[in-house]
């Protein structure tokens, strides 16, 4: 039951620094100037604002995640408050279970305050405000930021200085929001001796199907219905095209590469 | 028991603590990886015909004779005379392990990384002959697999066994490049010479007796090709494999004797290192 302290000292520490209040300047900046801005420009449409914000937050959020994740293991290690605080009785496990927990929170609770200050202005100037609509929204924003807060302490745990975690979480960024579809259809192409077939293959459909940000943007179309569904969803007939299988995509994503950083980290000589 | 298994364990940890051997284990392979990434697109219509490990072999096989032979030879010719050379050997037989271990424990080691590096390169190639395009069957790619360590087994041994004869290094280094370049870019071309030799002293009449067929198909390249021949290709003509050829020239034996390739060289050197001062 160590990592409870490890998780309360950390929320307290983050709290009393700039950081995280910075980060919840940017989401209020997003959340509720853009509701402003489109209160300000006429005809407050409801639809509309929350189109942008799934469009903006597909690649804003994720850095939001990083942002708090990178530093989560290799900050302790370099500062040397890792090995501090493993000479007293708590395991490598607790270390990074106590920093997962108060990282995820803090991420939720940063845009769950946004939201509810962004909800307080819109609910009076917005005729059309949906509340289901915009709690899913919420929801679906900060389990997408967790999943890019979790790989970036999964990279945090299996990596040695923080120039590395940094350069690997943001080419992770890169790799997994922009070009995601594109790897997949250039090893498709190489695989294939640059003669792909017409027909993508299972694999190729299921791979492209459970990127986060299209799965992101699967369950935000689908279950809130804000924006429109991504084209892979669209042109495919497989069957795993689901909620359910998008939202154990995103499990996947959030558990795996913990699990492998943590197997390495548990390893590394920390000194 | 245990003591060859100490060296054969530090053998293994040596090669992969070594910046350019292992640099030469990736390359090998990746040379077969590779191999089986362009064999399909050797074949005609790829998406009609099934690629199999037959094309994957008649793709490979002229890069394979020349490939696998100098990664078993350079593998193993400095296995004892570097540390012979550099007065390690002395002190490594002052502790409980006897010259036999010392050779065996070598070989054993150094034959793992052959093999582990023959069989992890040949199945990529294999995963990528069957997928997308292709099927693999598992008894031809075992037959590949059990043929081509063989192969190189035999000149890993051949090194080791020129290791093993040799004080200096220099020594061994030209004695290896004599045997590659004997057996694998000579010998085969040798054929017509073997035959003008035995004409000379009235031992042939046009073509070759079976029994300087058999003694000239003995060298490994030769016998390696021969086996593929029979086993992979499915070839069935030819003076060793033709249906009027002796018994003695086909692929079974073409086996035997690569099997006594692996083996023999290491055990020739052993019998004169045991007995020579060091």
């Amino acid at each position: 039951m160590n990592w409870q302290v490890i998780a309360r000292n950390d929320v307290r520490r983050s709290i009393n620094q700039r950081g995280i209040w910075t980060l919840l300047a940017g989401f209020l900046l997003g959340f509720c100037g853009l509701a402003v801005l489109v209160l300000y420009l006429g005809d407050p449409d409801f639809q509309g604002y929350v189109e942008i914000i799934k469009g903006g937050a597909g690649l804003l959020a994720p850095l939001a995640g990083i942002i708090l994740g990178y530093e989560a293991i290799i900050g302790e290690r370099e500062s040397g408050t890792a090995v501090l605080s493993l000479s007293l009785p708590q395991s490598r496990a607790d270390l990074v279970l106590g920093k997962l927990v108060s990282r995820t929170l803090l991420l939720c609770g940063t845009i769950a305050a946004a939201g509810v200050i962004t909800a307080v202005v819109m609910i009076p100037t917005y005729p059309s405000f949906d509340f289901p609509q915009y709690v899913g929204l919420l929801v679906g924003v900060a389990g997408y930021a967790a999943v890019f807060l979790w790989l970036s302490a999964a990279l945090s745990m299996a990596l040695s200085t923080s120039r590395r975690v940094i350069a690997a979480a943001f080419g992770t960024y890169i790799g997994l929001t922009l070009f995601w579809n594109v790897l997949i259809d250039v090893l498709v192409s190489i695989l294939f001796r640059f003669q792909p077939p017409r027909q993508p293959e299972t694999w190729v459909t299921f791979s492209k199907f459970v990127g986060p940000y299209t799965t992101y943007n699967y369950l935000l179309s689908k279950l809130s219905s804000i924006g429109s569904l991504p084209p892979v969803a669209v042109t495919s007939t497989e069957e795993f095209i689901t909620p359910a299988v998008a939202v154990l995509g995103m499990i996947g994503w959030i558990l795996l590469p913990v699990g492998l950083g943590y197997l390495s980290f548990r390893r590394s000589d920390i000194l | 028991m245990t003591r060859w298994n100490t060296l054969a364990r530090k053998e293994i940890r040596g090669l992969f603590n070594n910046r350019s051997s292992k640099i030469g284990i990736g390359i090998v392979a990746l040379v077969f990886v590779f191999g089986g990434y362009i064999a399909p697109t050797t074949v005609q219509d790829p998406s009609v015909v099934d690629v199999t490990i037959v094309d994957y072999d008649q793709f490979l096989r002229g890069i394979l004779v020349f490939l696998v032979p100098l990664f078993g030879l350079l593998l193993g010719y400095r296995a004892v005379v570097g540390e012979r050379a550099g007065g390690q050997l002395t002190l490594l037989l002052s502790f409980p392990h006897s010259r036999s271990d010392v050779v065996l424990g070598k070989t054993i080691g150094r034959g793992v990384v052959l093999v582990g590096t023959i069989v992890a390169g040949t199945l990529g190639a294999a995963a990528l002959v069957e997928y997308p395009f292709g099927a693999v069957s598992l008894d031809r790619l075992v037959v590949f697999l059990g043929a081509t360590s063989l192969y190189g087994t035999a000149f890993l041994t051949i090194g080791i066994g020129l290791s093993t004869v040799t004080a200096s290094m220099r020594r061994a280094t030209i004695l290896t490049f004599g045997v590659f370049f004997l057996s694998v870019v000579a010998w085969p071309q040798l054929n017509g010479y073997f035959l003008d030799a035995l004409q000379y002293v009235n031992l042939a009449d046009d073509t070759l007796p079976d029994w300087a067929r058999f003694i000239y198909g003995a060298e490994p390249t030769l016998l390696y090709e021969r086996v593929m021949d029979t086993f992979i290709a499915d070839v069935d003509s030819g003076a060793y494999l033709g249906p009027s050829a002796a018994w003695y020239l086909n692929g079974s034996t073409a086996v035997m004797l690569l099997a006594a390739w692996t083996v023999l060289p290491a055990i020739g050197g052993y019998v004169q290192f045991r007995r020579t001062d060091l």
